[in-house]
């Protein structure tokens, strides 16, 4: 079925538009859950929590392209998930989750200023992934959005382990250079 | 901090998300082939077939056309000189073709006042008579050997008078002699003549006078056309019935109109040919050559005839064709029966089984002889295709 096609079921609130998603795009979500969390029950309940928030956001978003906003929650899910789980590894979690609080208070809210920063800061990254070549540019999204090895991307891209590794440090360098020419100091 | 970071990449353009997820869903061999450079190649392939095609089809076409491309301007017209005085014709501005259109008469003058057909005409019979020259060494050459073979000839010349040529002493006499010189006497006087004529008895005397065309003389056997249209009746085959094992031409009964020498090389012919394996053709009373009766045959059916004899062992005379009708019915009078359906045996005496046949063309009956010897057969209408047919059919 075509991703119009689910997001009319979606406008049509009719269940069987999280059927179809899960049909499409179950491996696909699955893949990038797995690559955060390494845990397939974890990714699974990701994956349904994802199903929701789908079926909460749409209506009245309706995306430009699904799987990439599929992609979106989903990661973001995952990422939670991970920082709960690691929070808990560090012995209950107390220092932490104080520092958390306060740097939602401090730095990590929504205040506009942050919001507009934040903005600031992805339309950089997106102009400077624009300068690159598609390879390097596929390297730096496999690693640092879909959060896959190094094993992983090389061979994905039928490439060398040594030359992902070289090609995500040029990389890292040119955006380090890149955001200090556009004045933002991280 | 490292929330920020993770928030504006989490954030980036979908598009480069889409490329590395559809790029890590292609085949390995689809990656390193992109589609424009596949639809190119298809579309090449695409392109060279066409054109090879084209060109199968209309190969002697184009080559065709080359050979009239190659021949219109450069022959036709005559070639412009680089060097020399231009053309009184372009002087006066007139287009070039229009005066060109006959280079047999035109004069192209060069840097000498000639013309240029002028020059062509003295390079050719320069030429010519060079080889006016080579040709009569030759024929020098050629004249000293046929002395020499006249000489030997006039050695080792037959004794017998009648064949003795007249010998010239002179060279080249005979050659020189004028025709009021040859000899005069008539045809049927000349010794070699009737050498021939007796040589060519044996073949039917079908020699042609060359010398005298009025000679009315003689008359060269002719082999008479078969008719096929009105046989009076009904015809047993003439003498004792061949057997199997007495059938051969030139033995008995078979011989056909003149036992002659060129009918007994084509029947020897035609049974190498064909083995054991005769067909025989007759029509009122006038017997024809195994070959005549072969040429009504088609040849598939000849073939496989041969072969179905040849394996069965069997000999087939085909003696009778009766074309007409009344022939038929008294066919019919004679077996005391009508019509029966093919392959039907209605009559077995000593042997020989007698089937009828009917078939859209009409009626069509015959004999066959069991044991491989004869089969006579009637057709309503006669013709060839249907009697191959009904052949064929009562072999199978």
């Amino acid at each position: 079925m075509e991703d119009r096609e689910i997001i009319e079921l979606y406008f049509e609130r009719s269940e069987r538009a999280i059927e179809e998603t899960s049909k499409k795009y179950e491996g696909y979500c699955f893949q990038i859950a797995y690559n955060i969390l390494n845990n397939h029950e974890d990714s699974y309940e990701c994956l349904n929590d994802t199903w929701l928030n789908v079926w909460n956001a749409i209506p009245p978003s309706r995306p430009d392209r699904l799987s990439s906003y599929l992609g979106k929650i989903t990661r973001n899910l995952a990422l939670n998930v991970y920082q709960k789980e690691h929070r808990k590894k560090r012995g209950g979690g107390q220092v932490d989750v104080a520092y958390e609080e306060l740097e939602m208070v401090l730095s990590g809210g929504n205040l506009p200023e942050e919001q507009v920063e934040q903005k600031l800061l992805t339309e950089c990254i997106n102009r400077y992934l624009e300068t690159l070549s598609v390879t390097k540019r596929m390297v730096f999204v496999g690693r640092y959005w879909y959060f896959e090895s190094i094993e992983q991307i090389a061979a994905h891209m039928g490439i060398s382990q040594s030359k992902v590794k070289t090609t995500l440090f040029r990389v890292r360098k040119g955006l380090r250079e890149y955001l200090e020419k556009e004045d933002i100091y991280i | 901090m490292n929330q920020k970071w993770k928030d504006a990449v989490g954030d980036i353009d979908e598009t480069y998300i889409d490329e590395y997820a559809s790029y890590t869903k292609k085949a390995v061999w689809k990656r390193w082939v992109p589609y424009e450079i596949a639809a190119a190649c298809a579309l090449l392939a695409l392109v060279f077939g066409i054109w090879k095609f084209q060109s199968r089809q209309t190969g002697p076409k184009n080559q065709g056309n080359i050979m009239a491309e190659q021949e219109t301007p450069s022959s036709f017209f005559p070639e412009k000189k680089a060097t020399g005085a231009p053309r009184a014709s372009e002087d006066v501005g007139e287009p070039y073709p229009s005066a060109s259109l006959q280079p047999a008469e035109e004069a192209v003058q060069d840097n000498t006042g000639n013309t240029v057909n002028e020059e062509r005409d003295n390079l050719n019979n320069s030429q010519n008579k060079k080889k006016n020259e080579k040709q009569q060494k030759n024929t020098y050459r050629a004249d000293r050997d046929i002395t020499c073979e006249e000489n030997s000839a006039a050695i080792f010349q037959p004794a017998e008078e009648s064949i003795q040529p007249v010998i010239i002493p002179e060279q080249n006499q005979q050659y020189s002699a004028k025709p009021e010189e040859l000899p005069t006497q008539k045809p049927e006087e000349t010794i070699a003549w009737n050498t021939v004529t007796a040589m060519a008895e044996p073949y039917g005397g079908r020699i042609r006078n060359v010398f005298d065309e009025s000679d009315t003389e003689y008359v060269p056997t002719q082999i008479p056309a078969p008719k096929i249209s009105s046989p009076p009746e009904l015809m047993e085959p003439a003498g004792p019935m061949p057997t199997g094992g007495n059938i051969y031409p030139g033995s008995g009964n078979m011989t056909a109109g003149n036992n002659s020498y060129e009918k007994e090389q084509a029947l020897k012919q035609l049974k190498k040919k064909y083995g054991e394996a005769w067909l025989f053709y007759y029509e009122k009373e006038q017997k024809f050559t195994l070959e005549r009766v072969l040429q009504l045959i088609s040849e598939e059916l000849r073939d496989e005839l041969y072969m179905k004899l040849h394996s069965q062992d069997m000999t087939i005379y085909v003696i009778e064709v009766k074309t007409d009708k009344t022939t038929l019915q008294q066919a019919d009078a004679e077996d005391e029966k009508s019509m029966f359906d093919v392959g039907t045996i209605v009559s077995k005496v000593n042997g020989v089984e007698t089937y009828f046949m009917k078939d859209s063309y009409g009626k069509l009956c015959a004999r066959f002889y069991k044991d491989g010897v004869l089969v006579t057969a009637w057709s309503e209408n006669g013709k060839k295709e249907q009697m191959c047919e009904f052949i064929n059919h009562m072999i199978n």
